[in-house]
């Protein structure tokens, strides 16, 4: 019953892999192993012809079976240091975690998904630059290092896999002088399921990202978005607004009235 | 004579006389112009919107680009400004007036379906006037609302609409919310009519033999608050009005939700769920639906009945724990560097923008 409904699970991945039943066999009897990393980091500015967001780096994750399709993982950096952005697929039952520290951060961001057959996932972590209220200005972050991990078919049987690596971020090329190297940061997360994934690799969502990093690149846009999103005056007056009118309300009719009465 | 004449023959037609009911000289006070001024803001929301739906495109870039329209002319800028203005007052004004219903005891027998149809339709006007016109504009934080409630909604087993539900959320906005509060409007209305407006605690005499008004002097009453609402409306769109939006950037979360909304991110923030992230809210309403179970007692003068007190405690809760409690603590938790001084110039030179909008009335080109 159990290995039926392993093959249930397991099935449209193999088929999809363009495994031989005696592949199935060998994979469902034998122990999973090692997973290899055929790990290269590469500067190729040749990507979609745009030379300033080219990918950093590249890892290419294969298991013993040699399935180089299996699965994958990239790590992408835009040039203008404001995305960082991992994309695994998943041909098996795994799960993956990606931890990343930035340098001037006190903050360890950490995401781990446990992933059934044939999603695909797309991290996009993006390492913004904050606005830093008491100083006025963008404070940005210099270097960024972490390791993802990635375990197929549960983390039981061996299959883990870790891969660190070291991102210099350049140094805070928007902040003027005496503000530099003063940075208060966080990153966002963009969690991305592509629930249409099909054979092919799919990174249309990562290309319409990689896009838009690019036009963020204006500081006067990015600082409108950020005062925007940290406009805390409008929620509260808003608020005590109403806070402030609801009480007068209460005092004027539960107590005003019928005390003057 | 000839007026009275003409005035009559219309009665006669129209049954003006019907709804030109006596009250009492009580409900002519502050508290009981909340209601009516209410409906005067979805009034201008309705005339306001209409007008910016000539200029309205669908789409996420297509919405996102005739809003930079609508931005970059003057008079639709304004237009613009009022109906967001508008939009942030009528939650302030429902929930003031809901607090003096429950205060003066509106909701007890006969009128506690009056009631649930007033709670329904603030509910209706924030779930479906209120937020799917808050991602329409595309702007970085209508961009996440469709993501967030996207989110939501995935997490109840409902799939993402094409576009991000863009198309959806405006037909909800222009379409469905509309009609519905129309409909539910004019049973509360009717109710109104029919119950007659609820004298006030410790004035019940003034329904028999205390002074007495009438339902059209009273409106005479509202249209003051009115005008006090529109000129409200007007400068503050004119000083502060909605700049033209930066496009939005796909794919990060930066931004908050509107106020009214923020207390259900905290949830998100703290048990990272979507699927509890409505709980702060619906539990408020919970508990506004149980407000006419807990206290059935006629006796509507809160001093002197504490079940009424409880209900007041509720909405004191409601406005306190769930709206101030929450969003303070949630900006507290996101951003603790909020709470200094310095923060407090730099947004105050963002609200108080020059009054560009208004002088540009009189020196615009063309």
């Amino acid at each position: 019953m159990l290995i039926a409904l392993m093959l249930l699970v397991l099935l449209p991945n193999f088929t999809r892999a363009g495994l031989a039943a005696e592949d199935i066999s060998k994979l469902l009897f034998a122990p999973y192993g090692t997973v290899t990393i055929d790990g290269t980091v590469t500067d190729s500015e040749a990507y979609m012809d745009k030379p300033r967001y080219g990918h950093l780096s590249a890892d290419v994750f294969h298991d013993e079976y040699g399935l180089t399709d299996g699965i994958t993982a990239q790590l992408w950096l835009a040039n203008n240091q404001t995305y960082f952005f991992v994309a695994v697929e998943y041909n098996k039952t795994g799960y993956v975690r990606v931890d990343l520290k930035a340098e001037g951060s006190s903050r360890l961001f950490s995401y781990a998904a446990t992933v059934t057959n044939g999603s695909q996932v797309a991290y996009q972590v993006y390492i913004f630059e904050r606005y830093d209220f008491t100083e006025h200005s963008f404070k940005k972050f210099s270097n960024l290092t972490g390791q993802v991990t990635i375990a197929v078919a549960g983390k039981e049987s061996g299959g883990i896999t870790t891969v660190e690596f070291a991102i210099p971020l350049g140094t805070s090329a928007y902040v003027p002088g005496d503000k530099a190297g003063k940075y208060v940061g966080e990153m966002f997360l963009f969690f991305s399921e592509n629930d249409s994934f099909t054979e092919k690799p799919n990174y249309r969502t990562a290309e319409m990202l990689f896009y838009t990093a690019r036009d963020i690149d204006d500081l006067e846009e990015l600082e409108e978005i950020f005062f925007h999103s940290y406009d805390f005056v409008y929620i509260l007056s808003w608020t005590l607004f109403m806070v402030v009118g609801v009480v007068f309300v209460v005092w004027y009719y539960a107590w005003y009235v019928p005390k003057k009465k | 004579m000839a007026f009275e004449k003409i005035k009559s023959s219309i009665d006669e037609r129209l049954g003006l006389s019907e709804i030109d009911y006596e009250i009492p000289a009580s409900a002519n006070s502050f508290g009981y112009m909340l209601g009516s001024s209410s409906l005067f803001v979805l009034f201008i929301l309705g005339i306001t919107g209409v007008i910016l739906g000539l200029f309205y495109q669908v789409g996420m870039d297509a919405g996102y680009e005739s809003i930079v329209y609508i931005s970059s002319d003057p008079i639709l800028q304004f237009i613009r400004s009022m109906h967001w203005w508008a939009a942030n007052l009528i939650p302030v004004l429902m929930m003031m007036h809901l607090t003096r219903v429950i205060v003066t005891g509106s909701y007890k027998k006969p009128r506690e379906i009056n009631y649930y149809i007033g709670v329904i339709l603030f509910a209706v006007i924030l779930m479906f006037a209120f937020f799917p016109g808050m991602t329409l504009a595309m702007t970085q934080e209508g961009y996440e609302g469709l993501s967030e409630s996207n989110r939501i909604l995935r997490s109840f087993g409902i799939r993402i609409f094409p576009e991000g539900g863009i198309y959806v959320y405006y037909f909800i906005h222009v379409m469905l919310a509309p009609v519905l509060i129309l409909l539910l409007f004019s049973a509360h209305a009717l109710y109104i009519r029919i119950h007659k407006i609820t004298p006030l605690p410790g004035h019940e005499e003034e329904s028999t033999t205390g002074p007495k008004s009438t339902f059209f002097h009273h409106m005479k009453v509202a249209l003051l608050y009115w005008a006090v609402i529109f000129v409200f409306l007007a400068v503050l769109s004119i000083l502060m009005p909605r700049t033209v939006p930066q496009k939005p950037i796909y794919g990060i979360e930066v931004t908050l939700p509107p106020w009214i909304f923020n207390p259900t991110m905290t949830f998100e923030t703290l048990l990272k769920s979507p699927l509890l992230t409505p709980l702060p809210l619906a539990f408020a309403f919970l508990l506004l639906f149980l407000v006419p179970i807990i206290d059935r007692d006629p006796n509507r003068n809160p001093l002197e009945n504490k079940k009424q007190l409880l209900n007041i405690a509720i909405v004191l809760f409601i406005v306190f724990v769930i709206f101030l409690g929450l969003n303070t603590a949630l900006m507290f938790v996101r951003e603790p560097k909020l709470w200094t001084p310095a923060t407090l110039n730099v947004n105050k030179d963002h609200c108080l923008l020059p009054c560009t909008t208004f002088f540009s009335f009189f020196v615009t080109p063309n």
